[in-house]
């Protein structure tokens, strides 16, 4: 039979259902916020992960001209050379109904059980590839909202449009998806390219690396190697030989630096969220504890020893425990499979199920349990020790420290009310608690103004990624024998264009010292006083017209290839020939790839053509870059001219749409950032809440005194309600001096981890004043329940100790 | 006037059945450090309590009968001194020890009842025997039971305590008290907090459990319910008053009983011993304390006339401090017992006489009775 102290415990437990609630729910929240972030980062590493290892990812990516697969068995014959397929990349557009077209790339693959690099996943369909069929790519299907067997009408680049069926639905994991390029993706066999009046042929050639040359250097002396041994002397031209991806290494997934910018956020936050859970646990165990104080003396006067005491209470932590550590399996279950599912929309793999990770169930399990039985032990045994007199006869008085420095400083503050200098004292009168709560509280602050840092940082690393792009439109000029002046007039005879600006490029090798080759970098000619970007300049200065080797390098190409400085002479190879260049100044990290510019008169001594150009970029208002409205029509008006005067074959490219495509990527993190910085303030209010509950349990007899001497209820309130918005407003000063560095310090690890430059930091004070005023309505709130509870109670009941 | 209670007497300050006393109290000091310095709650208490005895502790608020109380049941330390409860010097116990000593050997009722708010009054009553582990886990909930029928709340078992009156409560803490079959209940103020019929009713269940052999040491503000106590012990500014002292002199304050018990003397005679001698100079006021004495009166060419006998609790000596300076009658230790006194001097006296009206008034009524007693035995 259950013993009589039992029912004690289960009875308090279901008798204070509130107070049971909130340690239940402390416990719950803090175990469950640890569980979701740590069981999140697992399913997505070995969801991503797995996903991306098993369909055998491309190490390099060499973009060639035409050619025939039959280079493919030389290729396969390479002993760096694990594996190769060869495709084709077409750019075309779907025709969607009662829409604009959508951009496409269409991809020449075999039938997918044949596909040998960057394999494709079967959602559903067939997977052999059959003539005017075609295979879409699952975020694509979704948004055409198409099934198999559905017809889809692509149109080609010279007009002509073709329906096709829906042969099958797959998922590709190694291209950047649709919820970010916005660019749809569809595969063809090359019979159906030849139908769409394409020639045969395929102009990329992925290809895998073995281990141990599978390293960055590694994979790009493989695809010199390819080129100069094998490709070349077939008459193959080497456009560009790159690494898949963001900045990512040779395997890696291609927003590797994204996702590990995004489970270092995890990282911190989950260390953060067992500090933050274990201060909560602290803060509402003492309250049970405080609240108990007198049954505790009640039940040593009838003959309870100590250790019978913290038996009891051991066992109430434990129930609480067990239901917190209940509540926080689903928690963690739901909400990491919710955070998963969101990072595998954006990042386009499939979460394998909703699932515990076995580690994160033993760390959830050791922290529900380990965690409030640890935090409750002292004051367990601290509690049932407290002598009978004590804890009968002084509760609800307490004496503690007293602070006649304060009392002093607040008696000069003649315009507050007793009340309100009350209630300023009472603050401070319980030390430890009040440190406890202000540590969890600043912790929590200084973390979400570090999220808000960190997103605005990030916004500003975005939005100087979008200065620096200072043009409304921009198209390709595919006529070789076209000059820049014709071109540039051209351009300004659209409708709307004020300014033009002809480019010239050209794709090179960055020749490193000992004669080995580097990054791959695009050589830009321009005019000095170009109005179509704006620099920021890191260190050195811009070109000008009297440049002839002097250059101005991207900082991409600055850290890709060690510290290049300023007066440091470099050499490009271009075309098999190496020009030698003097370095004149590094702009900063746009994440448009490493990047040489020089002015025309330097560029035309390697292209040997003066007047080149390969690109106009247009703006509409000399002051302003224009709406992305404004950009998409004259973008279109461009390409109809140039498309008419035979200068260009489409290509054209809108400033708001190199923005969406360098922002999308990095909205995981600012989204998780947000969330995070939410379950932080949720876990610190309910801290405050936790607190100001145990402040007014405590002082139960001062109420009654003020009340005896006429406080109305709103008095009682205020004192209160003041005292959690004073320790709220302190929490808060404490978060103004010390988020000042931990934003830097989070913002500095994301960034770095994101983007490889700690350019941009930027503090986000709207992130301080929105947190001044969440934990002041915490504050608030978390006192109105204990204030509401104080003023109900009479005198005579809370002066009945004697 | 003239008591009659039968007890033997051991010392001059209280009365003392025969045998070792149950609860034992020596030179018992409570210092209380506050910010404003130290407060002497209790100041050299020697106090004996022998087992059956019903004795009530009265005092003002602040007197320090509270602080007496729960340094008898463990609940407060003593800064110096001996406590002594059935053989055991409870100070020398730790505090678990002393929980489980006071569980089996002391049952606590508390003004405000203490009842534990979540768990039933059944269940309240089960707990002492649950964490003492008394009686067998199968026989508690019959015992428990069985107390709520003898305290007349047997219907309210299964109730939580905030569903019972006031008294109910106070019951099922006297319930709850007995529930480990101690020998002693202390209870502090246990009708504080009732009305005056709930009250009675508390305390004739006090003196069933006293009818039954318990002790009950019971702290109270209430006169009329302690003068129902088998004994009273006034306890003023943290000094015990005289118990002789206060039977003999109801109407003083407990300031000036207090007073007067500071400056008492205690002297014992022989059997048959003179005390007073009739036509002495008159220089001392006594109160039997211990044993019997005899009043006679000497005639002139005849044998003495025994007048009155005096038993612990009556005093002497008033006429002749009052009437003219010399001894009325011959007052000596009877020829049975040896007699123990306490006496104040003619200047305490006067003193004594003078601050109270009630005495004075008491005193004179006093004498105007004996005188004419004195008279008619005269002849």
């Amino acid at each position: 039979m259950l013993k009589t102290r039992w029912f004690k415990i289960l009875n308090d437990v279901w008798g204070n259902k509130t107070r049971s609630l909130l340690v239940i729910l402390s416990i719950a929240v803090g175990v469950g916020v640890v569980g979701i972030i740590n069981n999140a980062r697992y399913m997505i590493e070995d969801d991503l992960y797995t996903q991306y290892g098993t369909g055998n990812p491309a190490s390099v990516s060499l973009y060639l001209s035409p050619f025939q697969d039959d280079v493919l068995d030389e290729i396969k014959a390479v002993n760096e050379v694990e594996s190769v397929e060869a495709r084709r990349l077409v750019e075309a557009s779907m025709v969607r109904e009662g829409q604009p077209a959508q951009d496409m790339v269409l991809t020449v693959i075999p039938d997918i059980e044949d596909i040998e690099v960057n394999q494709l996943t079967l959602i559903e369909g067939s997977e052999d590839l059959r003539y005017a069929e075609i295979i879409l790519e699952g975020q694509t299907a979704k948004e055409l909202d198409k099934q198999v067997g559905d017809l889809v009408v692509v149109r080609m680049e010279n007009g002509k449009a073709f329906s096709l069926k829906v042969r099958a639905i797959v998922q590709n994991i190694y291209e950047m998806p649709y919820s970010i390029s916005n660019r749809m993706s569809g595969f063809i066999s090359m019979d159906t390219l030849e139908l769409m009046g394409e020639m045969p042929y395929y102009n990329r050639l992925d290809v895998v690396v073995a281990d141990p040359d599978n390293t960055r250097e590694g994979v790009l002396q493989v695809g010199a190697k390819l080129r100069d041994e094998i490709l070349q002397p077939a008459g193959v031209i080497v456009g560009s030989i790159q690494i898949p991806g963001m900045d990512s290494d040779p395997g890696e997934h291609w927003a590797q630096n994204q996702i590990s910018g995004f489970v270092l956020i995890l990282q911190v936050m989950s260390i953060l969220a067992i500090f933050l859970s274990g201060g909560l646990v602290i803060n509402t165990i003492s309250a049970i504890l405080t609240q108990q104080v007198k049954q505790i003396g009640i039940m040593r006067s009838i003959g309870a020893v100590p250790g019978q005491i913290s038996g009891m209470f051991i066992l109430n932590i434990l129930i609480f425990s067990l239901v917190g550590w209940l509540l926080a399996i689903p928690i963690s279950l739901v909400g990491s499979y919710g955070l998963t599912s969101f990072a595998a929309s954006y990042l386009n793999f499939t979460v394998s199920g909703m699932r515990l990770v076995p580690e994160i169930f033993t760390l959830i399990t050791v922290i529900a349990f380990i965690v409030p039985l640890g935090v409750a032990l002292v004051p367990i045994v601290r509690g049932t020790k407290i002598k009978i007199f004590d804890a009968i006869y002084q509760q609800g008085l307490v004496n503690e420290d007293q602070k006649p420095w304060l009392e002093r400083a607040l008696g000069r503050l003649k315009f507050l009310s007793p009340a309100s200098v009350l209630s300023m004292l009472n603050t401070f009168r319980n030390v430890p608690r009040l440190a406890i709560t202000l540590v969890t509280l600043v912790l929590a602050g200084a973390t979400f103004v570090a999220a808000f840092s960190t997103r605005a940082s990030l916004n500003a690393q975005i939005g100087e990624f979008t200065r620096y792009a200072e043009f409304d439109a921009s198209i390709e000029i595919s006529d070789p024998q076209v000059l820049v002046d014709d071109v540039e007039a051209a351009a300004l005879d659209v409708p709307g264009v004020v300014y033009a600006e002809g480019w010239a490029q050209v794709g090179g090798i960055f020749m490193r010292s000992d004669s080995s080759e580097g990054e791959e970098v695009n050589l830009i000619g321009l005019p000095p006083d170009t109005q179509t970007i704006t620099p920021d300049l890191l260190s050195g200065r811009w070109l000008t017209d009297s440049d002839r080797t002097g250059v101005v390098i991207n900082q991409d190409l600055a850290q890709q290839e060690g510290e290049i400085e300023v007066g440091d002479p470099i050499t490009i190879r271009v075309m098999g020939d190496d020009y030698a260049f003097e370095v004149v100044g590094i702009t900063s990290k746009h994440l448009v790839g490493p990047r040489v510019y020089l002015n025309e008169t330097g560029f035309s001594e390697i292209s040997g053509v003066e007047g080149m150009v390969n690109l106009v970029r247009v703006r509409t208002d000399p002051d302003q870059v224009a709406d992305a409205e404004t950009q998409a029509a004259v973008g279109g008006a461009l390409e109809d001219s140039f498309t008419e005067l035979g200068y260009s074959e489409g290509g054209v490219q809108l400033q708001s749409d190199f923005s969406n495509y360098l922002s999308e990527p990095f909205s995981i993190i600012l989204i998780v950032l947000v969330v995070m910085a939410g379950l932080l303030a949720l876990v610190g209010g309910l801290s405050l809440a936790g607190t100001m509950g145990i402040n007014v349990m405590e002082r139960t007899r001062e109420i009654g005194v003020l009340r005896s001497v006429g406080a109305s209820n709103g008095a009682i309130r205020q004192v209160v309600v003041l005292e959690g918005v004073v320790i709220a407003v302190f929490s808060w000063l404490l978060v103004g001096l010390v988020s000042g560095p931990t934003a830097a310090a989070l913002a500095g690890a994301v960034m770095d981890a994101v983007l490889k430059t700690q350019l941009t930091f930027s503090y986000s004070f709207s992130g301080l004043f929105i947190w001044l005023a969440i934990i002041v309505i915490i504050g608030a709130l978390s006192s109105l329940t204990p204030a509401r509870n104080a003023v109900r109670l009479t005198v005579r009941e809370v002066l009945d100790y004697e | 006037m003239f008591g009659n209670e039968k007890m033997t007497i051991s010392n001059n300050s209280q009365p003392q059945q025969s045998g070792q006393a149950l609860i034992d109290l020596r030179n018992l000091n409570k210092v209380y450090k506050t910010d404003a310095g130290e407060f002497p709650a209790l100041k050299g208490i020697d106090l004996q309590i022998h087992a059956g005895e019903f004795v009530s502790v009265i005092g003002k608020s602040g007197s320090g009968k509270t602080t007496l109380i729960n340094m008898l049941t463990g609940i407060d330390r003593p800064t110096s001194g001996e406590i002594r409860v059935g053989g055991v010097s409870i100070g020398d116990l730790n505090e678990g020890a002393m929980a489980r000593w006071r569980g089996q050997n002391m049952g606590v009722v508390f003004q405000f009842f203490q009842l534990l708010p979540t768990l039933t009054v059944l269940q309240n009553v089960m707990l002492p025997m649950d964490f003492c582990n008394m009686f067998a886990p199968s026989e508690r909930r019959q015992r428990a039971l069985e107390l709520l029928d003898m305290v007349g709340i047997a219907d309210h078992a299964h109730k939580v305590p905030s569903r019972l009156s006031g008294g109910q409560q106070q019951r099922a803490a006297i319930a709850r008290a007995l529930a480990n079959d101690p020998p002693i209940i202390a209870t502090d103020e246990p009708t504080g907090n009732l009305d005056s019929k709930t009250a009675n009713q508390i305390f004739d269940l006090f003196q069933n459990l006293v009818d039954d052999g318990k002790t009950i040491l019971m702290v109270t503000h209430d006169d009329d319910l302690a003068e129902r106590a088998s004994r009273t012990v006034i306890i003023s500014d943290g000094e015990i008053v005289n118990e002789y002292l206060a039977k003999a002199m109801p109407t003083l304050s407990h300031e000036i009983l207090m007073k007067a018990t500071r400056q008492l003397e205690a002297q014992s005679y022989g059997l048959g011993e003179v005390i007073i001698q009739q036509g002495t100079p008159a220089d001392r006021f006594y109160i039997v304390t211990n044993g019997e004495a005899k009043v006679f009166l000497s005639r002139p060419d005849a044998r003495p006339v025994f007048v009155d006998r005096l038993v612990p609790g009556q005093y002497f000596g008033e006429m002749g401090l009052l009437q003219g300076g010399t001894r009325q009658a011959q007052v000596r230790s009877s020829a049975e017992f040896p007699v123990d006194v306490i006496s104040l001097d003619k200047r305490a006296f006067d003193s004594l006489f003078n601050e109270s009206e009630e005495m004075r008034v008491e005193i004179e009524r006093s004498v105007t009775a004996r005188m004419s007693n004195l008279a008619a035995a005269a002849g």
